[in-house]
């Protein structure tokens, strides 16, 4: 059922209309990461030499990227499917045709991943661009990035199976994304922390080994931070196929 | 109107489309169907009529394969709903309930995205838009936002929208609720000429004069249960008789001596009767003052009869 086709048509409706509001969707999103370099890499960084033996500007570098990513992959399986469910009842109109509720959850899921994607390697050549990190770096961070987009989309949408009211979202993102963004080694390394919180923080947050492996492979090429950078997948796997189940229940009854 | 679907013709012919037996249906104990059995042939128009929560979009939910029977039998084109969904999804077009159309997208936007759901080609999906467009006379308006639609228009897109596949079967959830008459008729005047084309289609509503128009047959349900079934003129005729007296100031008139069918309800009473001169010659014998008015039985009359309730609340 997963591996059918019919998911394809619903990532296309998804990137179509992301085509129409490219404006709205793409730029102004693209002006937060700026505002983080700024922020951070320019500001905070002047007082910050250096850490971990990079200058901060580019410690706080794949930290941006990656949060790109996972907002753009996870505020859209939570807020745009979740209005596309219940208040468009877009879903409704699509199972009643050949497609299947899996097949659109798939869609959804496979569009926030995309979505994701396509933020983050914007974010990256902006930095190419703007001479911060070289071009060939692009090479690691495709597949990490990859995983990381994945692996939220799938997050999101797990949520939006379980919320029932669009309020709710608070709590996933207030106990669960926002720690996630300031304790997964984005804007400080975890090496001071005790080990128990380093180890948790890799086992509930799969952005903590997004960050040890892009880090790691900013400083110097080694085949051992991929694989790091590769484990995400293993949550984005379990939320993909437990959001699939859940929605299952909760649309067809 | 031509189509160019692949007609069949306005023939009712004797092939079963959709057949129910026994079907059930629970949402954590309540019963939503209650052991209805029912089918609906070829090239007619199949009504579900009854007040909300009698179990029509339920049934619908189950013929489209986007809800599961409790138990029972349900054969869609002869095929069964829980195993062979995406075959019987193929051949239906369904206008719900709600205009659940993309508010994302242009009127032509919708109806191509929709055609790739059913793996249309672009090319052949183009031609067909053209069709639905001039069909539903929303070619004018083929850019135009769908939310700066009217209340009619939107719904003339969903019935476009549900012809995308040329599908045998038609189903629609309540297709005039909250439109004004002209908008009503001219919905009415489309599944007109969709039978004409061959199409089966299957309706639900809680408009009688709907009903009677276009349905051949009808399911009178409630409670989730199909209370009687049958050609819409042939159940009146068959229950209550050609003509129904309504009463409406029978403080004191004494109807012992009035034959025909009585039925007391808020502050009327109904007197069905076949023999309309008679029943009013004695109305008018026993009380001069009383107020009434004499017309045909109609379905609203019927559902009374059977129910005791109104149909619309």
């Amino acid at each position: 059922m997963i591996l059918s086709s019919g998911w394809i048509p619903v990532w296309k409706r998804n990137k179509d209309v992301f085509k129409k509001l490219f404006w709205v969707n793409f730029f102004l999103p693209l002006l937060e990461p700026i505002f983080y370099l700024i922020t951070f890499g320019f500001g905070l960084g002047s007082f910050v030499k250096e850490i971990e033996g990079m200058p901060y500007k580019k410690f706080i570098l794949p930290a941006i990227v990656a949060m790109a990513t996972l907002s753009s992959s996870f505020f859209y399986t939570t807020y745009s499917s979740f209005v596309k469910m219940i208040f468009q009842k877009t879903f409704d109109a699509i199972i009643a045709t050949p497609v299947s509720i899996e097949e659109v959850v798939v869609g959804e899921i496979m569009w926030g991943a995309t979505r994701g994607f396509i933020s983050g390697i914007m974010v990256l050549i902006l930095f190419i661009v703007l001479g911060l990190t070289p071009p060939f770096h692009l090479t690691f961070y495709i597949p990490i990035i990859s995983i990381l987009a994945f692996t939220f989309s799938s997050l999101g949408m797990l949520f939006t199976s379980i919320v029932s009211t669009i309020e709710s979202f608070n709590y996933p993102i207030f106990l669960y994304y926002t720690p996630m963004i300031f304790f997964s080694g984005t804007f400080f390394p975890l090496t001071n922390f005790p080990d128990v919180v380093v180890h948790s923080s890799k086992i509930i947050f799969p952005l903590t080994f997004s960050m040890i492996s892009l880090r790691g492979l900013e400083k110097s090429f080694d085949p051992k931070l991929l694989i790091e950078g590769i484990l995400p997948i293993i949550h984005g796997i379990v939320y993909f196929f437990l959001s699939i189940n859940l929605m299952k229940k909760k649309l067809i009854k | 109107m031509d189509m160019g679907f692949s007609g069949m013709g306005d023939s009712v012919n004797n092939e079963i489309i959709i057949q129910g037996k026994n079907l059930c249906k629970n949402y954590n104990g309540f019963k939503a169907l209650d052991d209805i059995s029912f089918f609906v042939k070829r090239g007619e128009i199949a009504g579900f009529l009854g007040p909300n929560g009698a179990g029509k979009t339920t049934l619908i939910k189950l013929i489209t394969c986007t809800s599961f029977k409790s138990s029972g039998k349900l054969t869609v084109f002869g095929l069964d709903t829980d195993r062979e969904q995406r075959k019987i999804k193929a051949c239906i077009g369904l206008v719900p309930q709600d205009n659940n159309y993309d508010p994302d997208f242009s009127v032509y936007e919708n109806l191509l995205v929709f055609s790739r759901y059913f793996g249309i080609k672009k090319s052949d999906a183009e031609k067909r838009i053209e069709k639905l467009l001039n069909f539903v006379e929303l070619t004018d308006k083929r850019n135009e936002k769908v939310t700066d639609l009217s209340g009619g228009m939107k719904r003339k897109l969903i019935i476009a929208r549900s012809l995308i596949n040329n599908p045998q079967l038609i189903i629609l959830d309540e297709p005039t609720t909250g439109l004004d008459p002209q908008a009503r008729r001219k919905i009415w005047g489309m599944i007109e000429d969709l039978k004409k084309d061959g199409k089966t289609i299957i309706l639900t509503t809680h408009y009688m004069e709907e009903a009677e128009k276009l349905c051949d047959r009808i399911y009178i349900m409630d409670s989730g249960k199909i209370i009687t079934s049958g050609n819409p003129k042939e159940l009146i005729i068959k229950h209550i008789g050609t003509d129904t007296v309504e009463i409406y100031n029978c403080g004191d008139v004494r109807l012992n001596d009035i034959e025909g069918k009585k039925v007391f309800f808020k502050d009327r009473i109904f007197i069905h009767t076949d023999n309309k001169k008679e029943t009013l010659e004695r109305l008018v014998n026993i009380c001069d003052d009383v107020r009434f008015t004499v017309r045909p039985s109609n379905l609203e009359d019927l559902f009374i009869y059977l129910t005791g309730k109104e149909l619309k609340e």
